[in-house]
Parts: C-alpha cells; structure tokens; sequence
C-alpha cells in the first residue's frame, strides 16, 4: 500500500498543496487521503501514545449500529405495502393470490428508501465540502450519522426533492453557520425533520405517512381504519375525525 | 360506581399503611446504626495505625510492553549533567554562575526570579560548561561538567526534624526544595503558604511505571527522615501517604504517617486523584505533595549535611533490549543509560511515562522529576484504511473503546504502541470518552471547553484548583477527537495563576 500513498502524493496531491493551481480545493483531496490513510502524524506534545480510535472510526461505528434499523424498515415498507393490498382486495398484487415472502417485501422497500439515502449523503457531503473549501478547514466525518439519519425520520412517499431541500436546510443551518461537526447546538437529522414537518406539513403528517401508497387515495382510505392496529397522539379527539366510527360519533354530536 | 369507589379506598388505605410502615422501619434501622457506629466504631483520631482503602474504579491501565525487570544495573558514568529550568513550570531562572566557574556538588547555580530563596544547586562537583539558550535567549539548560574531585558544600543540617523553620532553611540552601511541589498548578511550592497536608503518592500508575517497592528497597531509614522532615513542614504535622494495594514497602511506616491504600487502575497513583480523595481542595487552600524517591533525597541530605540526589530510573518500553532499573543522579544525560540498549529503528526517547512525559534525544537530560525513561517507536507511516487503519479490525491497536478486538483480549496481553496519532484532530465531539477514566467529581469535557472559551467564573466553579494536566492524560490518550486536553489545561491553571498575580 506505500505505492498507492507514493502515487496519491506525487502525482495526485501537487497542485493541491500550497501554492498549487488547486490549493482552494485541497480540503477534497484531504478528505480523499484521510479516507484511504490514516496520516502519518504523530504525537507532538502530550500524551506520546494515543488510542487506536479516532473520528472516523466512531462515526463508522454509528453506521454500523443503524444498518439494523435501516435493514428493518427496508423491509417493513415491504410488509405494510403487502398488507395495504391484502385489506384494498389485491392481494394478487405479485401476480398470484398469495402474501409477499420477506425477501420479495425487502426487494420491494428497497428502491424506495436507497434513493432517499443516496440524496441526504450527496447533498449533506456536497455542502460539507462546499463549506471545507470555502472556510478552508478539512471534512468532518459528522455528517456520515446524519446522512443515514435522515432518511430514517422521513415518510417513505416523501418526494427526493423534499429530502434534499430538508437536507441542505440542516446541514447549512443546524451545522455549518456554527462552524461545522462538534460546534452545531442543533441535531441535524432533527433539524432536517422538524423542517420538513413546518415546510411540507401534508407530506409529512397525517396517516399515510407510516407507509408507503404510491400517492393513491384509494390504498391510504383502505390502510386507515384497518390495517393500522393503533393510534397515538397528544389528544384522543384527533382521533375522532380519522376513524369511521369517530366520525360518526362527530356526526351526531353536530346534529344535536 | 360505589362499590369501585370503596373498593378503590381500601386498596389504597393498604398501600398507604405499608408505606407508613416502612418509614417507621426505615427510621428505625437509621437509628439502631447510628448508635453501633457512634459506640461501637474505633475512634479514628486516636487510633494511629488505621489505614484507609479506596478504590478507584474510572480509569484505564494502558498496557504497554516493555516493564523493567527487577534488576539494578549502574549506569555508565556520565561526564555532563544538566538541570533544565524548563522543567519547573512557570519558573523564570535567575542565574547565578557565569559560564566557566567552579561548583561543588549543592552549589547554587540558578534561582526563581520571583523568590530567589528557591535556589538549585548543582548535582555534581565540576564546572559550569555551558548555558544553553533558545529563542528570546530563554535559559534551556545549564550544563555542568562533572570532575573527579566529588567536593561537596556543607549543608547546615536542621538540629531538630520537628522545627519547621530550620528544616525550611535546609531544605531551601541545599537546593532540594523544588523537589516539594503545590496544588493548585503544580509548580514548586511557596515557601511563605501553610500547606493543609502533605501528600506523597509513594507509586506510579502510568503505564511502565517502575515498581516502588523494589526501588526504594534498603533506603527505609532515610525515608523516615525524610517524612519527618515533611511533617515539619505541614501544617497538622502529618504527612498522607497514598500506597498501591501490590506493595506493602511503605505500610511499615503506618506510626509516620496517615497511610492511605489505593486500589484500582490508572490515575490511582496520580497525586491529584488521592489529594481529591482524601482532602479535597477549596479555592484559597493548597496543599504540597513530593515524590518518594525524593523524600529519600531528603532525608539522607538532611541527615548527613551532603546533597544526595541519587535517583533509581527504570528504563522501559518495547524498543528497549532489556528493561530494567539504573542507578544515576538527578540531572544524568540520557545516554548514560540508553547507550547499547535500544534496539534499532526510528524510536522516540521519553522522559517520564508516555502519557505527561517529555519527547528527549539521547543527548538531552533526564527530566528533574522524572523517574522513567520510556522508548516507543515512532509512528510516522501512514496506515492504508482498510489493512491498519480505521477501517482495519486492529488486532495490534490497544483502544479503551470497544471497537477494537483487543478490548476482549486477556488482561496479560501487552501492546507495542507507536506515537501516531491515530487519526487527525477534530472538534469535541460526545462521546463520554473522558468521564469513563477521570476519577475526579469533575466534569471533564466541561471544564476543558469552560478554559477554551477562557471562562474563568466558570473553570472555578467546575474545580480547576483540583486538578493538573497529568489528571487529564487519560483523557488525552482516549480523545477520538485527538484534542491535547493536558495542555489546554495547563493554559486554564496558567489564565488563573495571572488573575492570582
């Protein structure tokens, strides 16, 4: 692997490093470096021998820890939609009259949250570079957690435009107007998602946010009253004008 | 509806009963121990011999390879010693010998500025070689050249080890006075300050720490000289001993002093976390605390009249051939006992342990308070990601962190780590690193942002006067974020000592 770090250094890093044409923008290329080596710095003062941990290995650590998260409403996305179509009269919606197995239910969650994923992670890393040149400090792994959080407290029908407008919201404000990763006073995935909820209430509210419908009234009238098994909110009255029977009791009442 | 109601008022009235019971029992069992303590408990102030146990259970043993073999070897004899005012923080030396002239062993050759009755004095008989200067011609060493003739200045020896003022005086003229130092800053003590104790933490704890018991072997009536003397200098007339639950050298002077046993891992043996345990420090108050190598020092020179700086260094670390311990003097080169003992290869020379040492070349002085010299090897390669990195699973890297194999690897297993960094510096980012190995009621991450942000309301409040940057170098070595937390704090007790000018 030294010729690979020889290569990176001679003939990649020139024109990054001081004086060179692209000097604004060596704060890219550090972060390409720092990713593939950890760089050969050592101690100067202080402790002479440090942990073998450092930010990018937390971070990664975090990821990590989410992937059973992720994995779980991959396939729940599946799930709920198979239930949808079973309550709505299609459950032939495979071809055959029978329920999705978890594999067809993950395959089809799938395509549905990745695209969500790969947008919070190229719009928030975008601004976070944008932000390393413009300000002349290098990448922050931060951003690695709250690119996978992103996705996971959205609704699943949310537009991919609505997660990176959400995305850039957060980063800029939340992180990088404080001085980035470690300075913010704001949780950027919260930041993002207390946005959206302001900015995009219909999206990002209501029943048909647990799962997904492909935007069909048809489907969300058919999840509603059935296919979920319970409710939850500040008051119950909320629920009154969700339900049929709650709407029925409101009908009485207004008839009075 | 009723009947739920009665029903609902019986359930309850029950519930309430019990709950009236148990308070009655609770007060019950309060006063039954209160009065077997109040009885029954031996009287601690009377009862000299009593030793105290405390375990300390935040921290973490680094464990490192390399520790010294039980054996003393001589170091070779060195012709230049030097004492490097650098190493007394916040010390401005005021020279008193020019280049070329004549001392004996305890001759004065600089003194403090500020208090020119701290003198210190030459650790040999010879000539004064050289003075070596730095940037702003900062005084970085004086340099003496030792000769055969082993000339000593008469040092007046206190007539009795119990007045404070001829002991002070001793003390004081034979140069040995530095070798007490004061919390809060950690600097050499004011001679003007009643300290409300004394404190010797007789054992280090750092990694590669040598093993007091062994290197204090034989030395046992100048020690009790020596703590006699220190008792002198306290104010209640005690001295608080903190000794390691492995030794048992220093429990024989349980009639000397107010022994306190320490149990657990790194900072157990940190001065700062017994004073903490044991006496904690207001504003306003300090305290003094030596070495005991040192009380040794002071004890053989308060009782012969001739200077002994003696000192047992262990050299140790994986790129030594054989760790062991050297006999050599306050102010040896560093070659006297590194020459033919390193292995080959591009290694980095400590003064002191890895974690609050000082980076020195073979050239270069044992540091004053130093009672380790510790080799690593430098680690100035960059480490490919996936095969040593941050993504590699790591089988060689010792992490305090579970994200490493290692955390489940036996406790026998030692480790060769090397001075890289490890990663690049960050900002804080929580991680609740640093809580998990400082055993202080303080909260770390705080108090460290508190110095950064130069709050000093705010340092008091959370206890910087407790603390030192060696109470902090766990917290260093854990940072994900490579923060160098000892010398921010140094800067907070530096910020504070200004305001106290």
């Amino acid at each position: 692997m030294k010729g690979l770090h020889k290569f990176l250094d001679e003939k990649i890093a020139p024109p990054f490093k001081e004086g060179g044409k692209l000097r604004k923008f060596w704060p890219m290329y550090d972060a390409l470096e720092t990713f593939a080596f950890v760089p050969g710095h050592t101690t100067h003062k202080g402790a002479h021998v440090r942990d073998g941990i450092d930010l990018k290995r937390t971070m990664f650590l975090v990821i990590v820890a989410l992937i059973p998260c992720l994995l779980f409403g991959i396939y729940n996305i599946g799930f709920q939609y198979d239930a949808i179509l079973t309550e709505a009269g299609r459950i032939d919606w495979l071809g055959e009259a029978r329920h999705a197995t978890w594999l067809e239910m993950f395959i089809y969650g799938a395509p549905l949250v990745l695209p969500m994923v790969i947008v919070s992670y190229a719009v928030g890393l975008g601004i976070e570079i944008l932000f390393g040149i413009i300000n002349g400090h290098s990448i922050n792994e931060g951003f690695l957690v709250s690119g996978m959080l992103i996705p996971l407290v959205m609704p699943v029908d949310c537009p991919l435009w609505m997660v990176a407008v959400g995305t850039a919201f957060a980063v800029v404000i939340a992180k990088e107007v404080f001085g980035g990763t470690g300075m913010n006073i704001l949780n950027v995935a919260l930041t993002a998602r207390a946005f959206m909820f302001f900015a995009y209430p219909t999206k990002m509210s209501g029943n048909n946010v647990w799962f997904h419908t492909g935007y069909s009234d048809s489907l969300a009238a058919a999840a509603s009253p059935n296919v979920i098994d319970t409710y939850t909110g500040a008051t119950p009255l909320g629920l009154l004008v969700d339900t049929a029977d709650g709407a029925a009791l409101l009908e009485v009442k207004t008839k009075k | 509806m009723l009947y739920c109601s009665i029903h609902f008022a019986r359930q309850e009235f029950l519930v309430l009963f019990r709950i009236i019971l148990n308070y009655f029992v609770d007060i019950l069992n309060t006063i039954v121990t209160i009065t077997i303590t109040y009885f029954c408990a031996p009287k601690v102030k009377d009862n000299h011999q009593m030793s105290r146990t405390i375990k300390i259970r935040k921290g973490a043993d680094i464990r490192l390879v390399g520790a010294a073999e039980n054996t003393l070897k001589e170091s070779t004899a060195g012709s230049v010693y030097a004492i490097k005012p650098t190493d007394f923080h916040g010390l401005i030396p005021k020279l008193l010998l020019k280049e070329g002239a004549e001392v004996k062993k305890g001759t004065p050759l600089f003194h403090d500025k500020h208090n020119p009755s701290i003198v210190f004095t030459s650790p040999v008989s010879g000539e004064v070689a050289e003075i070596v200067r730095g940037a702003k011609r900062k005084i970085l060493e004086i340099r003496v050249l030792a000769d055969t003739s082993n000339a000593s200045e008469v040092i007046t020896k206190p007539s009795s080890m119990s007045s404070k003022e001829e002991v002070t005086n001793s003390l004081m003229s034979s140069g040995l006075w530095p070798f007490i130092r004061q919390r809060p800053f950690s600097t050499i003590a004011k001679p003007s300050d009643t300290p409300k104790a004394i404190f010797v933490s007789t054992f280090s704890s750092a990694p590669l720490a040598p093993d007091a018991d062994f290197v204090m072997q034989g030395q046992e009536a100048a020690f009790k000289a020596g703590l006699s003397a220190l008792s002198a200098l306290s104010s209640g007339g005690e001295v608080e001993l903190g000794v390691s639950s492995e030794g048992n050298w220093f429990n024989q002077f349980s009639a000397d002093a107010n022994i306190t046993t320490y149990h657990g891992p790194h900072p157990a043996g940190n001065v700062g976390v017994q004073i903490h345990k044991t006496n904690p420090l207001n504003k306003g108050e300090v305290v003094w605390y030596c070495n005991a190598q040192d009380v040794v020092s002071i004890g053989k020179t308060l009782t012969t009249g001739e200077l002994s700086v003696d000192r047992i260094v262990a050299l140790v670390g994986s790129e030594v051939n054989a760790p062991a311990y050297y006999n050599t003097k306050v102010g040896s080169q560093v070659k006297t006992i590194t020459t033919g003992n390193l292995k080959e290869g591009n290694s980095r020379i400590v003064s002191g342990d890895v974690l609050t040492g000082e980076k020195v070349d073979e050239d270069n002085f044992i540091g004053f308070y130093s009672e380790q010299i510790t080799v690593v090897p430098e680690g100035d390669e960059p480490q490919f990601f996936l095969t040593e990195g941050w993504l590699a699973p790591g089988f060689n890297k010792f992490s305090l962190s579970k994200s490493f194999p290692t955390w489940i690897s036996p406790k026998s297993k030692k480790f060769a780590l090397n001075t890289n960094m490890n990663g690049e510096e960050r900002k804080f980012v929580v991680t609740g690193q640093y809580e998990k190995v400082f055993p202080f009621d303080i909260y770390p991450v705080q108090l460290v942002k508190s110095i950064i942000v130069n709050d000093i309301d705010m340092m008091e409040k959370l206890g910087i006067y407790e603390v030192a940057p060696e109470d902090f170098a766990l917290c260093e070595y854990a940072c994900t974020s490579k923060i160098n937390v000892q010398s921010i704090i140094r800067e907070g007790l530096d910020t504070i000592m200004e305001e106290f000018k």
